[in-house]
């Protein structure tokens, strides 16, 4: 089988025989993905990248587990970061806005947009960490992750149209918290 | 990205455009980084007994190893429960062994 057109089901299969290469493939395509659900649901890139480096050890060893037919693996991959950053969020840590600064290290624009985009990122930031993991959980599925309702309520193990009414709820949660930050006019949103 | 709106969530929202922009970017070397770090951490070889059961090779190695020793240990108890020496114990036909 050729690894690179293989998809992710058919890689998950070889990790289950032990192979290191599917495996360095897998990670390769779904790491991205996983850095971006665990940074937005903790708030700091090294908690995010601890919680990668634990979701893909945990795909390796439980990989001969993984019944295909049952659920994508993009879907399984999004409940371990998931069930792990929530783990996490029990335990105390701080709070960070590496990701805020990442951009502004590396951006290109202008700097007096780039100082409105960065405040508006950083109130986001900020009224995100304020919200239950749930709705944080739910915003960063359907906004950062672009999952579609259905897809997104799976992650969360929910039916979609009760993670409809959780998104709904989160961006109201967001509002009253952006509105207090003065980082979103009354009445917009 | 996909213009994907929620079904209550009007084209031009505030809350979802600012949402949108504050995606954290990911630099190709932290994937990198993260990638050799995972892979330089999972245990070389690993041994499936029984479906859905891993263990590690270090674990293998140490099973091997326990049978391996059993083997040469038989021999003595043998001897040292039965009164046979070690080798008529080891290598008499079954059918000869006082059992």
């Amino acid at each position: 089988m050729d690894l690179e057109t293989a998809d992710d089901e058919e890689l998950i299969v070889l990790v289950a025989e032990g192979n290191s290469r599917a495996f360095e493939l897998l990670m390769r395509r779904n790491l991205r993905h996983v850095l971006v659900l665990a940074q937005g649901v903790l708030g700091n890139a090294s908690d995010a990248d601890e919680i990668a480096q634990e979701a893909f050890m945990r795909v390796w060893s439980h990989a001969p587990l993984w019944q295909p037919g049952r659920a994508r693996f993009s879907t399984w991959l999004h409940r371990i970061v998931l069930n792990l950053c929530l783990d996490r969020r029990r335990k105390p840590s701080h709070v960070g806005i590496d990701g805020v600064v990442d951009r502004l290290e590396d951006t290109a624009e202008s700097p007096p947009v780039r100082i409105s985009r960065d405040e508006d990122r950083r109130a986001v930031t900020t009224a995100m960490m304020r919200l239950s993991e749930r709705h944080r959980a739910a915003l960063v599925l359907f906004y950062f992750e672009d999952l579609s309702t259905r897809e997104a309520a799976e992650c969360l193990e929910i039916k979609a149209n009760a993670f409809e009414q959780l998104l709904l709820r989160a961006r109201r949660a967001l509002k009253i918290q952006l509105v207090r930050l003065g980082g979103l006019p009354e009445g917009e949103g | 990205m996909a213009n994907r709106n929620f079904p209550e969530e009007p084209e031009n929202d505030a809350i979802g455009r600012m949402l949108r922009d504050t995606v954290p970017e990911i630099h190709s070397h932290r994937i990198d980084m993260l990638t050799q770090r995972v892979l330089s951490s999972i245990p070389e070889t690993s041994w499936y007994p029984i479906p859905g059961w891993q263990v590690s090779a270090q674990t293998t190695r140490l099973l091997y190893g326990s049978i391996f020793l059993l083997g040469c240990l038989a021999p003595l108890l043998g001897h040292a429960f039965n009164d046979l020496s070690p080798l008529d114990w080891a290598f008499s036909p079954i059918w000869t062994s006082p059992y």
